[in-house]
């Protein structure tokens, strides 16, 4: 698609509009289909599924763990990573890849192996953890290691790192100065990108909670879908809801800050 | 009083010599120039006085102090880089405040000298726009206030103007002039535009390789450089290789392609027999017939092969009988409209006119050598 227009093409481009509209409806057909069914009783429209829900205090409990494990992880794996990021980029561009690599790992061992090996470690290291949901969150940043990494290396790279560092440095900032008044407010938009997918990968996965019989929204959801059609296509819903205005709240926060765009750091991954 | 001294500095990255026994003087308020062409080992150099980068041998010394092992944050050396590097994040007068805040200065003073600074720099007004709001010039400008705020010991500039437009290059060379005077702060400039050197620079050191061939001011440099290749990196000239017949006095023979030519010795003794380059420059090459401003110092037979109308001059380029390739700018008092592409001309100029470069020519070298891209600005 050149910018010049093909003389052949003018008018209404109707196989484009036809492109655009079968991809809107490609996506968003199931959505709709699963609002309609959640919204479905037997006597019509009804939202029982909604307040059953909100009446069942599991509900609430895997809701509480879900997020705690959220915010745990998003907090821990930023710890890692943004001092990672800023080493790899700034000390040893040497171990760039190996770092990718590193990250991508987890993608390359199935869940079962993942949960086996580390359970038989974890026995050893640290025996109490495996008594609580926490045992969950190494594996969680382990799994969000790969977006995590590229948010924070998108927006890494999108800084001119060296010369800022090297301005900082010759106005008298120390290293630590350097960091926290210069690197760090200007990788806000990265940052938040890479706490907005952490949060996400949380919030999504099953395999790894079920495994490990913890009773976090995504192991609830599925359960409720073996007893009641109904409430796992509300529960469904609520969580693509909720993930939305989590993007549209990283996207204002971060419009508001002045940074850049939280989609750019994002399509990045 | 500072002066910044380096000595005797090498580097090497792996087997590559970036440089090789840098010795350097810069006195207080002197605007210092490191000129060469890429990878010559400017900005090496201006790294290792900034303290980004570490001398595998020799010192830097501030007021004669030894600053080797001193951490870039503690040597106060302001820097102004290629891409500004303004910090994104933070307004114009942010940017300038930096400096001033790291070093915890009480905020009324902060806010007091950030205005000032940026009035220097000709950016009353600016002071709430943030980088990405500002063009190319006005960035450099606050670069530049941001550097200076903390009054360095010296500013160094690693080719701030490089990523300007011709015409605002001009424009911030006469800036940084002034703005040179007003702080009279030691700049350390790198370039590798021969043309902004000249025109802004107390001295110039040309680099090659890793050495300073020729320390000097504008001047020395142009009239009488050390070697061929500063001969050739700094302006346009005509070098032909030649070998000296006799020295009398301040007077010296040589034989060149084209036949006999005298030069001045400038103080030197030359030895009979040893080759040398002798270099005319393109003003100083005139048309038989056309005034010559003082004695004879030689002629060569050519032929018109491009003559070109530049405004004030007429580049007429001839090529020798040998194949030598000579530039000449003539003036209206070289009656150049006698000349047309394709007669033949004897070229002549006077023994002032000439300079003896005291180093062999390659053979590859001769004829005229310049640099077209930096003449132009491109």
């Amino acid at each position: 698609m050149g910018i010049v227009s093909d003389p052949r093409r003018r008018g209404v481009p109707i196989g484009r509009w036809a492109v655009v509209i079968g991809c809107v409806a490609f996506f968003a057909a199931p959505l709709i289909a699963l609002a309609l069914f959640s919204f479905t009783g037997k006597a019509g429209w009804t939202a029982d599924a909604y307040t059953a829900i909100a009446k069942d205090p599991q509900f609430w409990k895997s809701v509480g763990l879900s997020l705690t494990l959220a915010a745990a992880t998003t907090v821990l794996s930023l710890l890692l990573m943004v001092p990672t990021v800023l080493w790899v980029h700034m000390r040893a561009p040497q171990y760039r890849s190996l770092v990718e690599a590193i990250t991508l790992l987890v993608f390359a061992v199935p869940p079962i192996t993942l949960v086996i090996g580390a359970t038989g470690l974890l026995l050893g290291l640290a025996p109490a953890l495996l008594g609580t949901p926490l045992v969950l969150v190494p594996f969680y940043i382990v799994l969000s290691f790969a977006f995590t990494y590229r948010a924070l290396d998108t927006g890494v790279k999108a800084l001119d790192l060296a010369t800022l560092t090297d301005a900082a440095q010759s106005l008298g900032a120390g290293p630590v100065m350097t960091i926290t008044r210069v690197i760090l407010p200007n990788l806000r938009t990265a940052i938040l990108g890479a706490a907005f997918l952490t949060i996400t990968v949380v919030l999504g996965e099953y395999v790894l909670s079920s495994l490990f019989l913890y009773n976090t929204l995504p192991v609830y959801m599925a359960d409720v879908g073996t007893t009641q059609a109904q409430g796992a296509a509300a529960l469904a819903l609520i969580t693509v809801l909720f993930t939305w205005l989590l993007l549209i709240g990283v996207s204002v926060i971060t419009r508001r800050l002045g940074g850049g765009r939280v989609a750019t750091t994002i399509a990045g991954v | 009083m500072t002066t910044v001294r380096v000595e005797k500095i090498r580097k090497t990255y792996g087997d590559f010599v970036a440089l090789e026994g840098l010795t350097l003087d810069m006195a207080e308020g002197e605007f210092v120039s490191f000129l060469g062409p890429s990878g010559c080992g400017k900005t090496t150099a201006l790294r290792i006085v900034a303290g980004f980068e570490f001398a595998d041998s020799g010192s830097v010394l501030i007021d004669g102090d030894e600053i080797g092992p001193v951490p870039p944050n503690r040597r106060n050396m302001g820097m102004v880089f290629q891409n500004y590097s303004l910090f994104p994040n933070m307004t114009a007068a942010d940017n300038v405040a930096f400096g001033l805040r790291v070093r915890k200065q009480p905020a009324e003073k902060v806010r007091r000298r950030a205005t000032e600074m940026l009035e220097l720099v000709g950016l009353s007004g600016k002071e709430g726009n943030f980088p990405h709001q500002m063009s190319g010039g006005q960035q450099q400008r606050v670069a530049l206030a941001r550097a200076l705020v903390n009054m360095p010991k010296a500013l160094l500039l690693d080719e701030p103007l490089g990523a300007l437009d011709l015409k605002l290059r001009q424009v911030m060379q006469l800036e940084l002039k002034r703005i040179q005077r007003e702080v009279g702060i030691t700049f350390i400039f790198v370039t590798h535009d021969q043309e902004e050197a000249l025109t802004m620079s107390d001295r110039i050191a040309v680099m090659t390789q890793g050495r300073t061939d020729q320390i000097g001011t504008p001047t020395e440099i142009y009239h009488r450089p050390a070697t061929a290749f500063v001969a050739g990196f700094i302006g346009t000239a005509n070098l032909l290789p030649v070998t000296v017949r006799g020295q009398e006095g301040d007077q010296v023979t040589v034989d060149g392609p084209g036949g006999r030519y005298f030069a001045r010795a400038e103080g030197r003794t030359y030895q009979v027999g040893s080759s040398v380059t002798l270099m005319v420059r393109p003003e100083r090459l005139v048309p038989s017939g056309a005034p010559l401003h003082g004695a004879a110092g030689g002629s060569i037979e050519a032929t018109v092969t491009s003559l070109v109308f530049q405004g004030p001059v007429v580049r007429c380029q001839v090529q020798t009988a040998a194949g030598v390739d000579l530039v000449a700018h003539l003036g209206p008092e070289d009656d150049p409209s006698s000349l047309s592409v394709g007669s033949p001309v004897r070229m002549t100029w006077s023994i002032d006119g000439a300079y003896l470069v005291p180093e062999a020519l390659d053979s590859g070298l001769a004829g005229v050598t310049q640099m077209e891209d930096d003449e132009t600005g491109a």
